[in-house]
């Protein structure tokens, strides 16, 4: 049984999840209290310190993330709720924290909350939050990268290059380190628009910092850093230059 | 399999009427004969091929017809030909480059199987579109590669072909000494076989050579060894060519009398086959000389009835040229003339002016910018003369754009020229004919004949070829520029087409909802307002790029039929099938392009069906395009019920003007096509195969 909060301050969103947490059989969620306010929310959990906390992201004039900075040693997960917030999404994707979009689909919501079940690691949730504050307005530096061991957390400039495999992917870092990671690598490329990656193929994502030569071809391919060389299709190859030549 | 040979043979027309009752033959033959086996493909392999003169888009479609029956049926020689045929439509046409590719194709398929002489064809063809898309150097590699072949197994059709078209890119590049040396190699071998055609079109050739070489007694002997041949042959339509030429020559030799007649006797023999390019010609050059010999009236009236015939087949250039004669020539004419024309000498510079107006429109509408700046030189010049200085320094201006435009598409080309002649020059071939001295007076020969009109008509005349292909490329550029510069205007309307799909979609699913709530099926109405938020977010991700992965297309489409079958339970079902081959993650379509044309065919198909019906979208891959099929077994089109094409919703016309506007932007044919099915309706989606990556 997982003692949980909600914080939100439309009504209407609160009665949703109300009306749907009972519904969930694995793992049971007991409803301790529910907040409309930041202020309501930091007392309401210090008073029941829940073990999982349904969090909105705009809560009137403040958001979930002032809750957070309020609480700074969080010993409860943080399944964020938004409606449509782009920003707020890039950085939960970024922290590999969970969040549902309202309206709350209840599938969706199974499915987080097992996996709130599943990791019981507090340590990595207040690296995740501290993270995600840190991140908030500003590009982040690192990016969380969920492993078979919990969440790993990678400064996205030691990443040369992502390969696809399959559904996984495959981070090629530097100091010749590898991990395998467990999301496409079109999920990667939404994630490191901002930043100086590009797709030069289809499987492959390279951190154009780390190239070291352009060597013509159809497509040509990039000599890395890592002595690794990547081939470039020739789609790509002309946008490809354009981004180099920019740098 | 007939080997094309440029530009010699202008005789495009009397081809057509000649072969007629063949197309006709043909037509019948690939409707009766369905059975789909090599001769099928034969059938409308030859069809493409005589098609690719008169009407290059059907020669298209056939072709293509061809190529998939091959592919199903696997023969190999009957797709390499096929490819051809594609290749030979999509010149005539103009799409050189991408005839290249095709005939490309063809070649290694040839190749494969062994068929060298198919091969030496492919390279004497990919030479020739070379040719037309000004890129000399490749041109003769090819030719050379096929005359090559052509010796080697002593064909000589294909022989002569090859030297001629070699002896035509030399002339092009003024290198005149390897060009004769071409047309005399092409003569011999033409001797040596008895061939009398060939014989005759490498003396004329020869002839135009020494005419630009102003050696004209010489051009005139061999123009006119060669008339002696082609009235032996009655061939009329060559006679009258050669006639033309001869008139030609004997203008340079400043002969105007001798020229008319010539001219006239050319026109006699047109007029006869009712060749009306032809015609037009003799008479625009009738004119010149007629304005030489100061009959000014005779030269007006030639020069309109050119220009009315120019105008009637729609050569917007040469009708240009006729406009911007006669404004000349009434700019020069004495004042006593101008009762017999029917124009007032008051409004000598008003009708000029309006001339000079109207060429201007038309030349820049086939962007000939050498044509724009000697129209704007010419208007430059009149309102100097009168006085008019604002307006005389606006047309200056203009001229030096034109100009500096022209200069830009010849830039190219002499580019092109330099390096063929270093090429050339490597060669250790030593000069024959003519002297080098004599080349250099050409130089300066050839600039002047550029803007001397007489000698333009005339080589277009006997090289028909040249003048087409160098309007074909010039149209094409000027549409490509056009293009560019509406590139902006048309991604900023395509952007404002998808937001406007946005509401259109949110109040279709709210009214949805709505329904619900008054039915009291709340869990309905909580389960579709989930899905509906989800699909609204993906639409409105989506239709911020103007192309989306299809496999995102795919997704929000399932979604959508997932909410309309919530909607409509348990009345509609629907499949979504995908080629196995395709990988839909990196096929790139427009987006939202799926979901009026499926809301269609379930508001007008499948609702008003008492028992349900199916929705099967399918995705396929065939050649370079990728179709989507949409398919309902719904009411289809019925008597007491608007026609197919007519129920159109607001989304669907905005469909069709994104259509519009992507294939102006990507200069392609997209398409979309209504069947009618028994029951119910297809749609038929047709878009290029783009890929991501």
């Amino acid at each position: 049984m997982i003692k949980a909060v909600i914080i939100d301050d439309e009504q209407h969103c609160i009665d949703r999840l109300c009306n749907l947490l009972p519904e969930i059989k694995n793992p049971v969620i007991q409803l301790s209290g529910t907040a409309q306010t930041v202020d309501e929310g930091i007392s309401l959990i210090s008073k029941h310190h829940p073990q999982l906390v349904f969090l909105d992201v705009q809560i009137a004039d403040k958001t979930g993330f002032d809750l957070l900075k309020a609480i700074p040693d969080a010993q409860f997960q943080v399944i964020f709720t938004t409606a449509h917030d782009r920003y707020a999404l890039q950085a939960f994707r970024f922290c590999a924290l969970d969040y549902l979009l309202k309206p709350v689909d209840a599938d969706e919501l199974q499915a987080a909350l097992l996996k709130v079940n599943a990791s019981k690691n507090n340590s990595v949730i207040s690296e995740q939050i501290s993270e995600l504050l840190k991140g908030v307005g500003t590009k982040p530096r690192k990016i969380g990268v969920p492993t078979l061991n919990g969440i790993v957390f990678v400064p996205v400039s030691e990443i040369i290059r992502c390969h696809a495999d399959g559904n996984y992917t495959e981070l090629h870092l530097a100091g010749k380190k590898q991990m395998v990671v467990s999301k496409t690598l079109k999920e990667f490329e939404n994630l490191l628009a901002d930043y100086s990656f590009f797709r030069v193929h289809h499987s492959d994502l390279v951190n154009l910092d780390y190239v070291k030569s352009y060597n013509k071809g159809k497509g040509g391919y990039l000599m890395l850093d890592d002595n690794s060389s990547v081939e470039v299709s020739s789609r790509r190859k002309e946008e490809l230059l354009k981004k180099l030549g920019s740098m | 399999m007939r080997i094309l040979i440029l530009i010699l043979l202008g005789i495009v027309t009397s081809i057509a009427n000649g072969e007629h009752n063949v197309l006709d033959s043909l037509l019948k033959q690939a409707q009766q004969y369905r059975v789909e086996d090599t001769n099928r493909a034969s059938v409308l392999n030859q069809l493409s091929i005589e098609l690719s003169n008169s009407d290059f888009e059907k020669g298209m479609a056939y072709a293509d017809s061809s190529i998939s029956l091959c592919k199903r049926i696997n023969s190999d020689i009957k797709l390499a030909t096929a490819y051809y045929a594609k290749a030979r439509n999509l010149s005539s046409d103009g799409q050189d480059s991408l005839a290249i590719a095709n005939y490309q194709i063809a070649y290694d398929l040839n190749k494969k199987i062994g068929k060298e002489l198919a091969c030496g064809t492919m390279l004497q063809n990919m030479g020739i579109s070379f040719y037309n898309l000004s890129y000399y150097k490749k041109a003769t590699e090819m030719h050379t590669k096929a005359l090559a072949i052509f010796k080697k197994l002593k064909n000589e059709k294909g022989t002569s072909a090859a030297l001629n078209s070699l002896g035509i890119v030399a002339m092009e590049l003024s290198d005149y000494s390897h060009a004769i040396e071409y047309y005399f190699e092409s003569l011999d071998l033409a001797k040596r076989n008895n061939d009398s055609v060939v014989i005759a079109n490498a003396l004329m050739n020869i002839g135009i050579v020494y005419k630009n070489l102003s050696d004209l007694n010489k051009a005139i002997t061999y123009m006119n060894n060669a008339l002696r041949i082609y009235q032996q042959q009655s061939n009329d339509l060559y006679i009258a060519k050669a006639f033309n030429n001869i008139a030609n020559v004997y203008g340079e030799m400043k002969q105007p009398g001798k020229s008319l007649e010539y001219y006239q006797k050319a026109l006699e023999i047109n007029k006869q086959s009712d060749y009306e390019y032809g015609i037009a010609s003799n008479y625009i050059n009738m004119g010149i000389e007629l304005r030489q010999l100061n009959r000014y009236t005779e030269a007006y009236n030639a020069l309109d009835k050119a220009g009315s015939i120019f105008r009637k087949i729609d050569d917007k250039n040469n009708y240009g040229i006729s406009l911007k004669t006669k404004a000349a020539l009434l700019l020069a004419a004495p004042d006593s003339v101008f009762p017999s024309l029917g124009i007032s000498v008051s409004q000598r510079n008003s009708v000029s002016k309006n001339l000079l107006h109207e060429a201007q429109n038309i030349f820049s509408e086939t962007g000939d910018y050498a044509s724009l700046s000697d129209v704007s030189d010419d208007l430059c010049n009149m309102f100097e003369k009168s006085g008019d200085y604002k307006n005389a320094l606006e047309l200056y201006k203009q001229r030096v754009a034109y100009r500096d435009c022209v200069l830009i598409d010849e830039n190219k080309i002499e580019v092109e020229k330099l390096e063929m002649k270093y090429d050339y020059a490597t060669r250790e071939q030593e000069l024959k004919v003519a002297n080098i001295q004599k080349q250099a007076e050409l130089k300066s020969e050839q600039l002047k004949r550029k803007y001397t009109l007489a000698g333009g008509i005339a080589l277009m005349l006997i090289s028909g070829g040249f003048f087409v292909s160098y309007k074909r490329r010039k149209d094409a550029l000027h549409k490509r520029k056009e293009a560019e510069l509406n590139t902006e205007r048309i991604e900023s309307e395509l952007k404002a087409l998808r937001l406007q799909m946005n509401p259109h979609f949110m109040f279709n699913s709210l009214n949805s909802i709505t329904n619900f709530i008054d039915q009291h099926k709340t869990q309905t109405a909580s389960d579709y307002s989930v899905k509906f938020a989800k699909l609204m977010r993906m639409v409105l991700e989506n239709s911020e790029n103007p192309e989306v992965p299809l496999a995102d297309e795919l997704q929000s489409t399932e979604l959508y039929l997932s909410l309309e079958a919530i909607r409509l339970k348990p009345k509609l079902t629907y499949s979504i099938d995908i080629e196995s081959s395709l990988d839909a993650e990196n096929i790139m379509i427009p987006s939202m392009l799926l979901q009026p044309f499926v809301e269609n065919s379930i508001i007008h198909g499948i609702t008003p069906l008492s028992d349900g019906g199916i929705i099967s979208i399918s995705i396929r891959q065939q050649e370079q395009w990728l179709y989507i099929t949409i398919d309902d077994n719904g009411a289809g089109i019925s008597p007491d019920k608007p026609a197919l094409t007519e129920r159109k919703s607001m989304a669907i016309k905005i469909s069709n003007e994104r259509i519009a506007l992507f294939n102006e932007r990507h200069q392609t044919h997209a398409s979309i096509e209504y069947v009618q099915l028994n029951p119910g309706t297809r749609v038929v989606i047709k878009i290029p195969l783009t890929l991501q990556f």
